[in-house]
């Protein structure tokens, strides 16, 4: 795919998100699907106009997919739109995204492979994230994916979890900025602050790195860090808005508990693999 | 509990009463969804502290008190913490606003403690304003002496427990001539005044912040805490007594010991050292009430204890997750870990170093107080 395909396929994308921006339904010890609205099924045809699957990603390759996956993340989209990119909703430490949907449920075995689980039965479960999670309780057997296919899906579908936190990262980061500038304290504009610019580059730098693994680099390591630095960033931004960024009305609670639980769910993965 | 502090009867009995308590507030619906026992409230609760006897346990017995020493108080508290009772009204009302009433105001303490005590009374605390949060001397909301009253209007946001307060602990303007740290006054407000009004903002935490509208409040100037003008000294010290946060030691041994039940021996090393980190963080708490208790002071001491234990939950919360993977999110229901409670205090943690005083402003004290750092 050429530099040029790759960016029409980032800006269709991003339209797309811009077009049917996702709400957010979650609430404290509720079970909540985000892929569950008009909103989202209608980003869910977009992105099929789009070509956006697995096939896709075999096309196109892992680098164009990643970074067309920023853009998902900077709507907070569902994450049903990054599990497209694997072929199915991948199964970690016993459960499973968005439970009632009827994308294959993969299994992450250890060498890297995947098994596609049959006849699952999956019990909702509230959760921290509005991911639509679901506790396996059965299943009737599996069929092993071809090892090529399941490692080339496994690598497109890393870029483009790391894509998807490099984006929310990065409008988590700005959303800060924007409020830092605007903000007076101590008789100036908070992000005037010396101890305050010093986080905010500590969060610019690991943000940068996130984006420039997109382009480079889609090993379990990066999907790792890119996770712990999507929570260091976010957790940063809380310390910053302070009481404005704990309540449900603001934005930053909902980006903090998906790259929390992105973090939990792809470091059992990579451990696993 | 597997960390005691100080060996005494008053602990043993806190330790008594909040067993009991706990299925009281397990029954709270408010309670459900808070993942911080200090940021919950339950009236229930409260009460039943309140009949037993636990509220000011260091206040003069004709105070409603038992005479006992703090560091008595700060193990009960610890041993409260421990048993994830809701906590938020007594924090503000006993540990902050009673205590500083009996510092700064000893006629409102003789007119407000003995009912506290019994767990009659809940203080909330009006502190913050949409346009000053860590910077309390920016505070706007302004009060005029009319005769014998003060008479308020202004705003005030992020409060806690005002769903459940009696009465209000307010920062005012008194003097809006005056600079800054002067001009200001603390004083005292029933919130059925009229002219006060209040609605809630929901947090991830699970809880609900409030933001209460102040409409020419008429107080009488008798419900002022220290002296007109003087308040920022008030509120400085105030502030000291909250940051003394006993409560989450408990909720740190508490996580620490179940943790060690539940990690594979790979971890024993990390909650070692978290261990340690929560004896130390024990430690400062212990200190500062010292000081306080002896009317030294406890600017620095105070916020190392806030600084130490917020830094340390944060830190437990990461483990919980390195340690139960994807499953520690689940937030009810038989494959939740400890019945949802690490779900829930995971997503609630984020506030431990904002709430009752962000780091950054615990971290300037400590390096202007405890390091003579140069302004």
């Amino acid at each position: 795919m050429t530099d040029e395909v790759a960016d029409m396929l980032v800006s269709a994308v991003a339209r797309a998100v811009g077009n049917n921006p996702a709400p957010d339904r979650w609430e404290p010890g509720q079970w909540a699907d985000d892929s569950m609205s008009e909103q989202s099924e209608m980003l869910g045809a977009a992105l099929e106009r789009i070509g956006w699957s697995a096939e896709l990603s075999d096309e196109a390759g892992p680098t164009a997919v990643g970074l067309a996956a920023v853009p998902l993340g900077k709507g907070t989209a569902s994450l049903r739109f990054v599990d497209s990119i694997l072929g199915g909703r991948p199964v970690v430490a016993g459960l499973v995204r968005h439970w009632q949907a009827t994308e294959p449920a993969l299994e992450l075995v250890s060498g890297g492979r995947l098994r596609h689980l049959q006849d699952t039965r999956i019990e909702p479960v509230a959760y921290g994230d509005g991911s639509g999670i679901g506790l396996l309780v059965e299943t009737s057997g599996s069929s092993e994916v071809d090892p090529l296919v399941a490692a080339r899906r496994l690598e497109a579908w890393r870029a483009a979890s790391i894509g998807y936190l490099a984006g929310l990262s990065e409008v988590a980061l700005n959303e800060c900025l924007e409020y830092l500038i605007s903000r007076e304290a101590f008789g100036r504009p908070l992000a005037a602050r010396e101890s305050i610019q010093g986080r905010l580059a500590d969060c610019a730098t690991a943000l940068e790195g996130m984006c420039l693994l997109v382009s480079n680099d889609y090993s379990w390591a990066s999907l790792s860090y890119s996770a712990a630095a999507a929570v260091d960033i976010t957790s940063a931004c809380h310390q910053l808005t302070g009481a404005l960024g704990f309540t449900l009305e603001y934005p930053l609670q909902r980006r903090s508990r998906r790259a929390r639980a992105m973090r939990a769910w792809s470091d059992w993965a990579a451990d696993v693999a | 509990m597997a960390s005691s502090i100080v060996a005494g009867t008053t602990a043993d009995e806190a330790e008594r009463a909040a067993v009991e308590l706990s299925r009281l507030a397990a029954a709270c619906p408010e309670t459900r969804q808070q993942g911080m026992p200090s940021d919950a409230d339950c009236r229930a609760v409260y009460e039943g502290l309140g009949r037993r006897g636990l509220i000011g346990l260091h206040w003069p017995e004709n105070l409603g008190g038992r005479g006992s020493s703090a560091l008595e108080t700060i193990a009960a508290e610890e041993r409260l913490g421990y048993h994830w009772l809701p906590l938020s009204s007594y924090l503000l009302s006993v540990k902050t606003i009673g205590n500083a009433l009996m510092h700064f105001a000893p006629l409102l303490a003789e007119r407000f403690l003995p009912d506290i005590a019994a767990g009659k009374v809940v203080f909330c605390q009006g502190f913050s304003e949409p346009g000053a949060g860590s910077d309390l001397a920016g505070i706007a909301t302004r009060a005029v002496v009319e005769s014998d009253r003060l008479v308020i209007t202004g705003r005030k946001i992020w409060t806690s427990s005002v769903a459940d307060a009696d009465w209000i602990y307010l920062a005012v303007r008194t003097d809006p001539l005056l600079e800054r740290h002067h001009g200001l006054s603390v004083v005292v407000a029933e919130m059925s005044t009229p002219g006060i009004s209040w609605t809630l903002h929901r947090t991830v935490g699970g809880g609900t912040l409030g933001e209460i509208g102040l409409e020419d409040v008429e107080v009488p100037l008798d419900q002022v805490v220290g002296e007109l003008d003087a308040g920022w000294k008030v509120l400085m010290g105030t502030l000291d007594y909250e940051r003394v946060t006993s409560e989450k030691v408990g909720v740190a041994f508490y996580l620490l010991d179940r943790l060690g039940e539940l990690a594979p021996a790979s971890y024993a090393a990390s909650l070692r050292r978290l261990r340690g980190e929560a004896l130390a963080a024990r430690l400062h708490g212990r200190r500062a009430t010292e000081l306080l208790a002896g009317r030294r002071p406890a600017a620095a001491a105070s916020s190392m204890a806030k600084l130490s234990i917020a830094l340390l939950l944060q830190e437990i919360a990461e483990t919980c997750l390195d340690v139960l993977g994807p499953r520690a999110l689940i937030e009810d229901g038989e494959a939740a870990p400890l019945g949802g409670r690490i779900a829930r205090f995971v997503r609630a943690v984020s506030a431990a170093t904002i709430a009752g005083g962000a780091s950054d402003i615990q971290r300037r004290v400590i390096a202007r107080h405890g390091l003579n750092c140069p302004r």
